[in-house]
């Protein structure tokens, strides 16, 4: 509308020339209305084409002055310019609320208010020529006064043309006349300056037309042309990078409209998922599967500091451990590698031994028992009697103290007096002889002439007789020596006084015994042999009773004939048992009790004297006893055997044996208990003597302890014989025991 | 092993012997060194000429190893000065003669350094001196003869020596009428003597015997033979069979009897320092202590093993007893407590027949044992100073049953029958005792 206006002015104003009726309105209209608005359209047109718009000012002016109110309204123009210069301050505080609605003053106040520049001189995007006609021959519009048609249809007038001489003389006196040319279309001569020849030069030069474009400028690197590790970007940022973004905006600004709307609602919580520990329970103890224990796999031993990457020096094997585990075969070096020092983990190369060993823990794994089996918990001690140790046992004997040397045959028995201090040995060389029992000394010498099988103290303290069985007699023989003169007489009645008793009573006896009381010779009976008690067979035994009076002795007859009694103080004899069964192979008087042992070679019979009965039959066993020996309390006994066993018997506990031992290797000869202490021994063929411990309680309830305490070597075995006899000293926790080999020992 | 060689300590070297004295200033010594090395040191120090062997005591104790090995046991510091007493070696015992003897040697005992008493399985009782001639066979004895017992010198008493035998008498000897006899039989006894002691006044003596008692005697002869005493009690028998060889010989008769023991008494001993102790030992395993005067047993001390001999020393006060166990055992007799044996010794491979205190030593006793050995023991050390082993090759493992140490002679006897006198070096007087210290 405005733009129209102003093309209608310029319009006008070219028009003025030949229609003058017409202008002034449309002069005044413009000036009055939109003079601000259309000062950019004036701008421009003195812009392109300064000139001639010089031109149509001078024509404007000189038009004006000839209208009259021209100035008049220029004038008041200027006083509206000049007053609002004046009351600039004042007038600049008016708005259109000032006003009210008078709206009309105030657009009489708009107008003096001065003219806004815009700035838009350099811009000539907007050139248009005001004609409409398009492309259609200039010519035909020869004939009449306007050479188009605005937008508006207006006319657009034929701008004033001057003859040919009066171009001619504005050709001479136009210095640009050779930049000068004629624009058809809007009838005007166009200048051009001098930069658009320059332009047009460039163009027409194939160079770039702008003038202040250097190709050569430096070049502005956004990216560096080096090769940078971390390569920057210089380039400028982008708008976007700072400023909010207008979208993101928007479509949060919907979403909570959306949420307050309640169109978007939170979704409904979701069910935790529970996280299982597989591992929770490896620690604990196997479940009971279906009863049977579960077995966890083998594990892998913690790594050490050996297979560490970097261990610290002192594991590292020095140059000579190197050698040497490499001199090893693999099965025997231990461990399957070396420590090495690689300094950095990432320095560690491949381990070569990887998938063996991976394979080993596979096979260890796959090969792994998978159940547990029950081991029986009991264990090889347990099931052995608990024995007291024999160091508690003490005092037994342990070692050998004496040697008695002196006998050149087997000795066969030997015996100690009641006192302790004398020891009686009979031998194979036909002596009986005498020893001091601590020196070892030989005192006397008593050569019989034949095998002497048996020597035996009398154990009563009162006398100092022994008797020893020499070939078919028993000889009893004070040794006078060893006794003070009362002791002497008195031991000497003893074994003479049944000389004159028997001698009275000797005819009214039975006859049948094959016995006879004899006085020795007299050489004898310097010796000390008193008495001579005569037999048909050999005597193997003999066996006094405790109080000292009778003497039992065992000779070599078959049946009850065998075994004859013989009172001491009266010189007679007598056989207890009319018949025996079994060939008899050991008697024993009962240390408490008027018993009588007559041990056969299967069994071993108790009798009662007094009551002429038998008490008991002991079954040990065994196959051929050799000896027998009852406990000093008189409730055990003990049997050897020559099938090497020893058999302890409880009288009041049974008639088997209430425990059986075999440890020796070969025939036990003799079994001894010691009268003071709970020790027992038995000697045997193999050449050694075994001590034990035999405690007797008085509690009956209480068990025997036998323990076995001690080995004896010593004794050499002479033709497959060994020790022969052993006895317990009186007194002493000592042990005698006679050898074949001709000697006697004492152990201590 | 080098830097413990190496280490040394600082040791003072002190002597009881003035004529031994060294500076008393500690010295360094290598802790390496032993007897020897130390002794070597000493000789230095004193610039002797011809070296003396010495040994050492630490804390009481000879130094048998090493002075480091003898800290280790005792865990003293070597930063310590250790103290070191010498005293001069005791030289081993040198056999200088051997008195043969047709039969086992039972006892023996010196009256001096020429003369020797020996009694003898064969009941004879041989006198010899020490240019190896018999001076004198007595038989007086029915049978073998177990002990002998001679008087102290500067006796005034008639007797020289008593002997105990098997049968039951114990015959006091002198010289009368310039020829050694019998001068009484001391009867009473019912068993074999053991044992023999004369008291160191030589008034009175004192029998053991296996009939398990002791009895007590006056030394002195009777003025007549008191049968009519033992005849009122109970051995008339024997006056009559006693008619015999040694009739002449009058009789004596006990003052006391000392009754106790459980079993045979095999020695006896008095008490040098008090005249009416006697100590006994037996085979009840008991050691006792009687007074004579009264006849009462004082103490008894048990040890579960045979007495075999007991000798008392009145330098150190102890008793020293021979077992059947191979051990020696050292009583202190005044002590009240129960454990009163102080020492065992054991070293011996059979049975300990004798003992003998050295006659001037507190610490030097000898053993004689029935592996035919003698020790010599110093109570300071628990292994023994010497073992004697016989020189003869018969007498090589037999019994040996006496001993005597007399001045600087020891002398032993047993089943080889052979005296074998050796003599112990006699520059070992070692005076300073704990009888002097007390």
């Amino acid at each position: 509308m405005a733009a129209g206006k102003g093309s209608k002015k310029r319009s006008a104003a070219a028009k003025s020339s030949s229609i003058e009726d017409e202008f002034p309105t449309a002069i005044g209209n413009i000036d009055v209305s939109s003079e601000s608005e259309y000062a950019s359209d004036a701008g421009s047109d003195a812009d392109v084409i300064s000139g001639s718009e010089q031109n149509f000012e001078d024509v404007l002016k000189a038009m004006a002055a000839d209208q009259g109110f021209e100035a008049g309204s220029s004038d008041e123009k200027e006083d509206g310019g000049e007053e609002s210069e004046i009351d600039d301050e004042d007038m600049r505080k008016l708005t259109i609320r000032d006003f009210g609605s008078d709206l009309a003053s105030w657009k009489a106040y708009r107008q003096t208010l001065p003219q806004i520049e815009a700035g838009y001189a350099s811009d000539s995007s907007t050139e248009d020529t005001p004609n409409t006609i398009g492309n259609v021959p200039i010519a035909w519009y020869e004939d009449y006064p306007h050479i188009g048609y605005t937008v508006d249809g207006q006319r657009v007038m034929k701008p004033a043309q001057g003859d040919e001489l009066d171009r001619f003389l504005e050709n001479m006196d136009n210095p640009d006349v050779f930049r000068t040319a004629r624009d058809e279309a809007s009838q005007r001569d166009v200048t051009v300056s001098a930069e658009e020849i320059d332009i047009i030069r460039r163009i027409q030069g194939g160079d770039i037309p702008d003038a202040a474009y250097d190709p050569y400028a430096p070049t502005v690197e956004w990216f560096t042309s080096q090769t940078m590790k971390t390569p920057v970007t210089g380039a400028p940022l982008t708008k976007r990078a700072f400023v909010p973004s207008k979208w993101e905006h928007k479509r949060v600004m919907q979403l909570v409209r959306a949420i307050r709307s309640g169109a978007i609602t939170a979704p409904p919580p979701r069910a935790e998922r529970r996280l299982y520990d597989v591992w929770e329970n490896a620690d604990a103890e196997p479940r009971e599967t279906r009863g049977r224990p579960r077995m966890p796999a083998p594990r892998l031993a913690l790594p050490t500091h050996e297979e560490s990457y970097h261990p610290p020096e002192e594991y590292l094997p020095t140059a000579e451990q190197r050698a040497a585990w490499e001199a090893k075969d693999a099965e025997d070096r231990g461990r399957a590698f070396l420590p090495q020092d690689f300094g950095a983990l990432r320095s560690v190369p491949g381990y070569e031994r990887f998938v063996d060993e991976r394979f080993a823990r596979c096979l260890d794994l796959y090969l792994a028992p998978r159940m547990l089996k029950k081991k029986s918990a009991l264990n090889a001690d347990e099931l052995m009697p608990r024995l007291p140790d024999p160091r508690d046992l003490r005092p037994f004997p342990a070692a050998e103290a004496l040697a008695y040397v002196g006998h050149t045959g087997r000795v066969r028995s030997i015996s100690v007096d009641p006192t302790g201090l004398w020891l009686l040995s009979g031998s194979d060389d036909g002596s009986v002889r005498l020893w001091e029992l601590v020196t070892g000394r030989c005192a006397r010498v008593w050569t019989l002439g034949a095998t002497v099988h048996a020597v035996a103290w009398c154990p009563s303290a009162d006398v100092c007789v022994f008797a020893a069985a020499v070939g078919s007699r028993v000889v009893v023989v004070v040794p006078g020596e060893l006794c003070d003169g009362q002791k002497r007489t008195v031991s000497e009645d003893l074994v003479r006084a049944g000389f004159s008793t028997a001698a009275a009573e000797d005819d009214a006896s039975d006859d049948a015994l094959p016995v006879s009381w004899d006085v020795p010779p007299t050489a004898e009976q310097a010796t000390g042999m008193h008495v001579s008690i005569s037999m048909h067979k050999t005597v193997k035994t003999v066996a006094w009773h405790r109080r000292g009076d009778y003497l039992a002795t065992l000779t070599a007859d078959e049946g009850g004939g065998a075994v004859l009694i013989h009172q001491l103080s009266k010189h007679k004899s007598q056989r207890p048992f009319r018949t025996l069964k079994g060939a008899v192979q050991s008697i024993k008087f009962h240390p408490t009790r008027p018993w009588f042992l007559v041990a056969t070679q299967r069994y071993v019979r108790i009798y009662n004297l007094m009551q002429q009965a038998l008490v008991k039959t002991l079954q040990p066993g065994v196959k051929w006893i050799s000896s027998v020996d009852v406990h000093p309390q008189g409730d055990n006994l003990v049997v050897g055997s020559y099938d090497k066993k020893l058999s302890w018997f409880d009288l009041d506990l049974s008639v088997k044996p209430y425990r059986s031992i075999r440890y020796h290797k070969q025939a036990i000869r003799q079994v001894c208990f010691s009268r003071k202490f709970p020790l027992f021994a038995t000697a045997s063929d193999d050449g050694t003597i075994q001590v034990y411990h035999g405690m007797v309680y008085q509690d009956l309830n209480q068990n025997p302890l036998i323990v076995p305490l001690k080995i004896l070597r010593g004794h050499d075995i002479r033709n497959s014989l060994g020790v022969l006899d052993c006895l317990f000293h009186p007194i002493q926790p000592w042990l005698l025991s006679s050898g074949a080999d001709g000697t006697i020992r004492l152990w201590t | 092993m080098d830097t413990k060689s190496e280490a040394q300590i600082q040791i003072r070297l002190v002597a009881k012997q003035t004529k031994h004295a060294v500076p008393s200033t500690p010295i360094v010594v290598p802790q390496q060194l032993q007897r020897y090395g130390l002794s070597e040191i000493v000789n230095h120090l004193l610039g002797n000429e011809r070296p003396v062997p010495f040994d050492f005591l630490a804390d009481g104790q000879f130094l048998r190893s090493t002075i480091s090995e003898h800290l280790k046991e005792s865990g003293s510091s070597a930063e310590d000065i250790l103290t070191l007493e010498y005293v001069e070696s005791m030289l081993p015992p040198t056999e200088i003669a051997s008195y043969s003897h047709d039969d086992w040697i039972s006892s023996v005992s010196a009256s001096s350094p020429d003369r020797f008493v020996v009694g003898s399985y064969d009941g004879i009782v041989r006198v010899w001196n020490a240019q190896s001639e018999c001076e004198a066979e007595l038989q007086a004895h029915d049978s073998a003869v177990k002990c002998v017992a001679t008087t102290a010198p500067g006796s005034k008493s008639k007797v020289e020596f008593i002997s105990g035998s098997q049968d039951r008498t114990a015959i006091a000897w002198g010289t009368k009428g310039g020829q050694r006899k019998a001068l009484y039989a001391a009867r009473g006894h019912t068993d074999s003597i053991e044992a023999v002691a004369i008291n160191p006044t030589n008034t009175h003596f004192v029998t053991a015997s296996a009939d398990s008692t002791i009895r007590f005697w006056s030394l002195a002869a009777p003025k007549k033979s008191e049968d009519d005493i033992l005849e009122d009690t109970d051995d008339a028998p024997v006056s009559k069979k006693r008619k015999g060889a040694h009739a002449h010989i009058m009789t004596k008769a006990a003052i006391g009897t000392l009754s106790g023991h459980v079993g045979p008494v095999t020695s006896v001993c008095f008490n040098k320092d008090e005249e009416s102790q006697v100590f006994s030992g037996g085979w009840d395993h008991s050691m006792r202590t009687w007074d004579v005067a009264t006849g009462v047993n004082l103490t008894t001390s048990l040890c579960d093993k045979v007495v075999l001999d007991v000798d008392y020393s009145a330098h150190s006060r102890l008793i020293a007893t021979g077992h059947a166990d191979r051990s020696v055992r050292l009583w202190d007799p005044r002590s009240e407590d129960s454990t009163v044996v102080k020492l065992r010794l054991s070293s011996h491979k059979g049975f300990v027949s004798s003992v003998a205190w050295a006659p001037s030593s507190a610490y030097m006793l000898a053993s004689a044992s029935h592996d035919g050995t003698i020790k010599v023991w110093d109570i300071r050390s628990r292994p023994p100073l010497y073992t004697v082993h016989p020189t003869d090759a018969k007498d090589k493992g037999k019994k040996l049953l006496a001993l005597d140490w007399h001045k600087s002679l020891l002398l032993a006897g047993g089943e080889s029958g052979s005296l074998r006198i050796h003599s112990v070096n006699s520059q070992y007087d070692d005076q300073e005792g704990p009888a002097e210290e007390a």
